[in-house]
């Protein structure tokens, strides 16, 4: 099968547009999370959005549509409790475990883990629906509007948050937003790449630009490229050599950030 | 009017009491030597002015207006204690990180403008780091990332300028250099300047004031009246006192 006739079939088309912008949110989010020493959150509220898929599936509602409140509501939960009594890594930790134990409560209660739940653990980009690519173009649309809005902002309070805090920047209410808008990207993004694997599209591109980028824009610019490439990359190979696209996608990325590690050299 | 009136201030931290019924003006164009031993709230007290940390007690005015209230953020520089130094990876540029301070609160990217670049192409001449503005953060050494982050907090030409142990991990020449251009500042501009500080004797020689605290206000006057202050003997014991005195002279 060559590129010229995978092209042509229209779920490989929704694959690849779906796929590209949320890797592209997932760059630029990836790089404020990196330079925030927030790189376990991804990975958390994976997994919080397993028990949320999971609660979904077993009360027949659309999984993604459960998916964004509960997460969005625990990741406001952990940042409170980050903020005032608890270690941040000790806070995702335990909001990772409870996430996962109560996705398996619900799996089991729904019969095991059918295919639905294992599309949602390792990713399913290939099944990806016209409702849920125009869902995800929306959602991009306005957390990347959200995210150039406050680009400044984010930029120096990535620096210092408390500088950022004495120059009068309402460094509480853009984490807020930040927190929001991150719980939102991660549900999205387990629809791509699996619940497994999110944190994955999250560091990696952020990862790899900080690796070789001078400036700030231009990480946010390389990360965005090699994680728009890696998608682009993954599923034309996994279609072509028959392998999971989420695996492979992550693959890529592995590979890109190899590259830039030898280049820093 | 007063850069800075603290009025009856206490900030508490989890059950500990740092800064215990503080008050003080800074009137403008004061240089104040802030200083104090380890622990004794001298961080926190600032944190406190610059409206990091709430108060558990009492009022803080800038220029007039309760720091709750204060919106004119671009009149106040500020460099805290290895600021920003530790982000090891962070990818900004030496001229992006100076242009924070310029262009905080705008929305969506933006591109310096010309007078922007004046003002951080000044910025970086005062401290001697002009040729470093397209360094990282992380290939520059202890000392000119101090200059760096000193040229960030004065590149807004502020009326209030507080500078926390910006002489740590810098060389005598450098720290040198570094308070010569805090006191053209505070001479040709009238800049207000708090600088936090261990070396008693080495901020004597620069500040008009010295505000000593030990989570109460122990002492807050002259250099000269610090020296021979009966109740600073008492403090230090006179032979510290002395040292502290004469050390630099």
């Amino acid at each position: 099968m060559n590129i010229v006739t995978i092209l042509q079939y229209g779920f490989i088309e929704r694959a690849l547009i779906t796929g590209s912008i949320i890797a592209l949110l997932c760059a630029m989010l990836g790089v404020v999370l990196v330079l925030r020493r927030m790189s376990m959150m991804g990975d958390g509220l994976s997994h919080v959005s397993f028990g949320a898929i999971a609660l979904g599936l077993l009360l027949g509602i659309t999984p993604i549509y459960i998916a964004i409140p509960l997460v969005v509501i625990v990741a406001l939960f952990m940042m409170k409790l980050s903020t005032t009594k608890i270690y941040s890594d000790t806070t995702i930790g335990i909001m990772s475990s409870v996430g996962l134990a109560i996705g398996v409560v619900c799996a089991s209660a729904s019969g095991g883990f059918n295919v639905d739940i294992m599309s949602y653990l390792f990713g399913n980009i290939l099944a990806i629906g016209q409702t849920e690519m125009m869902v995800s173009i929306g959602i991009t649309l306005i957390v990347g509007i959200i995210m150039m809005l406050l680009y400044q902002d984010i930029l120096y309070i990535c620096f210092n948050e408390e500088q950022a805090k004495a120059s009068g920047i309402a460094v509480e209410k853009i984490n807020t937003v930040l927190t929001i808008v991150t719980a939102i990207v991660i549900v999205m993004t387990v629809q791509v790449v699996g619940i497994m694997l999110v944190s994955a599209l999250l560091l990696l591109p952020a990862a790899s630009a900080l690796q070789i980028a001078r400036g700030f824009k231009a990480t946010m610019v390389i990360a965005s490229i090699i994680g728009v490439i890696s998608v682009i990359i993954g599923v034309l190979l996994s279609v072509i050599w028959n392998v999971p696209t989420g695996a492979l996608i992550v693959l890529v990325n592995a590979a890109c950030f190899s590259i830039a590690l030898l280049i820093k050299k | 009017m007063n850069s800075i009136s603290v009025q009856s201030v206490s900030v508490t931290l989890g059950s500990t009491k740092v800064i215990d019924d503080v008050s003080f003006d800074v009137a403008e164009g004061d240089y104040i030597g802030l200083v104090g031993q380890n622990g004794a709230g001298k961080t926190t007290l600032i944190k406190a002015i610059v409206g990091i940390l709430p108060c558990s007690k009492g009022t803080i005015e800038l220029f007039g207006t309760k720091v709750e209230d204060f919106a004119s953020w671009k009149d106040i520089g500020y460099m805290p204690q290895m600021g920003g130094s530790d982000k090891m990876l962070f990818p900004a540029t030496v001229e992006e990180i100076i242009a924070l301070g310029l262009i905080s609160g705008a929305r969506f990217p933006k591109n310096l403008t010309k007078d922007n670049r004046h003002d951080v192409e000044i910025a970086m001449q005062s401290l001697g780091i002009s040729s470093l503005r397209k360094k990282l953060l992380s290939e520059l050494s202890g000392g000119q990332k101090q200059r760096v982050l000193l040229a960030k907090a004065m590149v807004n030409n502020p009326k209030l300028l507080i500078l926390d142990e910006p002489n740590s991990a810098i060389d005598t020449k450098t720290r040198e250099q570094l308070f010569d251009v805090l006191q053209t500042m505070n001479e040709k501009k009238k800049t207000t300047i708090i600088v936090i500080t261990h070396d008693i004797g080495h901020i004597g020689r620069y500040a008009s004031k010295l505000l000593y605290i030990d989570r109460k206000l122990i002492f807050y006057g002259s250099f000269k009246n610090f020296c021979e202050s009966k109740s600073m003997t008492k403090e230090f014991g006179g032979e510290t006192q002395h040292l502290m005195c004469h050390q630099h002279e």
